[in-house]
Order: structure tokens, then C-alpha cells, then sequence
């Protein structure tokens, strides 16, 4: 056999043996109890928030105090709308994960076109804003979803041109 | 789904946002796993690896300066890796086709998109335990076998770099 033939390794499987054949929680029950523990930490979940905010809002007003906008700055923005992305849910509030997403997917794509259009950047921060402020919860209302299609248009007209 | 005991598991947790480790934790101690550790980058996780022993690792991918994939190929591939066969969930944000063919081939065992959904997490360390791959080395890659189902009316060619495959027992 060559050295560039691929080997299929098995590995033992240690865990299985681990755990044995003990019975375990039934997954409804695993669930009502993880979403209990989040919801006794929801009370820490504002402050969560508020941190997530006052760093890309410093971010913010850091790229736009300069032409072309510190890269630095921008790569701030993105990291925080990615953790926005990942936890928004959790913490109760999906349009922050729906903002973030969009806001991370806009900069991830083209850096230099998401930092040619701070004031597109700046819109999406302004929602993230109003949502943490106005604490709306949940899928929100027409407002909200009015103003989610109108920041996806914006982005969706950029990534064309 | 099989109902099993998870609670024996030991679990290391590589992200560097603390949030994060206080939501997984919660997660995992509600399917009784009570041994956790957590690391806030690749570094401290290698380490912990290499102290601690754990049956499976949670990374993140985006963290500084070696992210969740330069972690999990130092653990696959590094020379002195102390567990190269470890199983890895990758949680992360990055949900785009392009990255999850990145991350399946840096060598992760499973990947769960964030936000993190409590059913989602379950499922993959089931299957982890239920389910195992067997590992493929070859010239270009070192993690648990990609192909995930086995086409009985495949007839096609092996894509493989070599269509004759030795067992091994590591």
C-alpha cells in the first residue's frame, strides 16, 4: 500500500462505554429545563445587551471620525454583529439575531463597499438600538419588520450595483 | 431520539465570549453534565486538552489570534497534540455553505449553528456518542470519514483519492 492511500481508522468507542446503558432525561424535559436556567439568567441578559451596544456604538463613532473609516473600527462592528448574531435569540430578542445577521453578512462580504457606506452600517445600528431600547421582544411589529425589509433593500441594492 | 445518560460526559468549552459560556453551561447542566471546563482561547483549550482529558470538545470558530479551525487542526494534525481522535462540535455564527464545507474540512466531528438551540445540541452529542464516523487519513486530510450516508445504488466512481482502504483499529 502506498503512503497516499487513505486509511479508514476506527476508532474505539470509548464514550459509549462511558455511559453505559443508563436511562436518561427525556429530550421535553431536557428542554423546559434549559430554558428555565436561561430564564432565571434573563435578568443579567439587558446588561448583556447594553455591553454588546456600547461597543459598536464606540465602534461606530470611531469609523466614522475618519476617511476612510479605520478598518480596525469596522472589523469591531462585524465581531460584535456576529456575537449579536449568535445570542440575540437566546437572550429573547431574534430581531437582534435577524439585525445582526444581516449587519455581519453585509461587512463579511465585501469589507470595503461596507465601509464606503458607513451610513448603511449606522441604520443597522440604529435598529439594533431601537430594539434593545423599546426591549421588543420576540418577532416585533409591522414597524420593525417594515424597517428589517428596508435595511435588506438597501443592502440588497449594493451588493448589485 | 434514544433517551441516554449524558451526565458522565466531560465537556471542554473553547469560545471567547463569556456569555457564551454561561448559556452553554446552562444547556449542558440541564442534561446533567456537571463536568465542564472552559477556555477562552485556542491556546489555554490546547492545555486543557492535554491536562484535562476531555471526552468531547464545544468550540467557537471566530476567536483571536488562532480561531476555532486553526484549534481543531493543531488538535487533528499538530505533532504533539494530545488527542488527535477527540470529538469537536464547532458552534458558530458562520452558517454560509462556503464555511461549512471549511469547517467539515478542518476535521470537525459535527457543527451546530448559533443561535444555539438546546435540541440541536442534544442531537449532536447523541450522535456523536450513538453514531461515531470512523477517521480517514489520507494526503490531505485527518478527521472523522465526511460522507455521512452510504448510497447502495451508487455506481459512480470512488472519489477518493485511492479506492483501496485499509482498517486500521486506533
Amino acid at each position: 500500500m502506498s503512503d497516499e492511500t487513505p486509511q479508514i481508522i476506527k476508532v474505539p468507542n470509548l464514550l459509549r462505554a462511558k455511559i453505559g446503558n443508563k436511562p436518561g432525561l427525556d429530550l421535553n424535559q431536557i428542554v423546559k429545563q434549559a430554558e428555565a436556567a436561561l430564564d432565571d439568567m434573563s435578568d443579567q441578559y439587558e446588561d448583556w445587551i447594553s455591553d454588546y451596544l456600547k461597543t459598536i456604538n464606540a465602534a461606530m463613532n470611531k469609523a466614522q471620525a475618519s476617511v476612510p473609516p479605520d478598518p480596525d473600527a469596522i472589523a469591531q462592528i462585524r465581531k460584535v454583529s456576529h456575537e449579536v448574531k449568535g445570542q440575540g435569540q437566546t437572550l429573547g430578542y431574534p430581531l437582534l439575531t435577524q439585525v445582526g445577521h444581516m449587519l455581519h453578512g453585509f461587512i463579511d462580504r465585501d469589507e470595503a463597499c461596507a465601509a464606503r457606506n458607513l451610513d448603511l452600517i449606522a441604520a443597522h445600528i440604529d435598529f439594533m438600538n431601537l430594539v434593545a431600547q423599546n426591549q421588543v421582544r420576540g418577532d416585533g411589529g409591522p414597524q420593525e419588520e417594515a424597517l428589517l425589509a428596508a435595511l435588506g433593500e438597501a443592502v440588497r441594492k449594493l451588493s448589485k450595483s | 431520539m434514544s433517551s441516554i445518560s449524558l451526565e458522565a460526559l466531560s465537556i471542554l468549552v473553547v469560545d471567547d465570549n463569556k456569555h457564551m459560556h454561561m448559556v452553554v453551561k446552562a444547556i449542558l447542566n440541564s442534561m446533567r453534565i456537571k463536568n465542564i471546563r472552559f477556555s477562552d482561547n485556542a491556546a489555554d483549550a490546547f492545555m486543557e486538552l492535554r491536562n484535562w482529558h476531555p471526552d468531547i470538545v464545544i468550540t467557537d470558530w471566530a476567536m483571536e489570534p488562532l480561531d476555532g479551525l486553526d484549534f481543531v487542526r493543531l488538535v487533528r494534525k499538530g505533532a504533539d497534540s494530545p488527542n488527535p481522535y477527540v470529538p469537536i462540535i464547532l458552534l458558530t455564527g458562520h452558517t454560509e455553505m462556503h464555511r461549512v464545507f471549511e469547517a467539515r474540512d478542518s476535521g470537525v466531528n459535527e457543527i451546530l449553528a448559533k443561535p444555539i438551540s438546546i435540541k440541536s445540541l442534544y442531537s449532536r452529542l447523541v450522535s456523536i456518542i450513538e453514531s461515531p464516523r470512523p477517521f480517514v487519513k489520507s494526503k490531505r486530510y485527518f478527521g472523522p470519514c465526511r460522507r455521512r450516508n452510504k448510497d447502495p445504488n451508487y455506481s459512480g466512481p470512488e472519489r477518493r483519492e485511492d479506492a483501496e482502504l485499509s482498517d486500521n483499529v486506533a
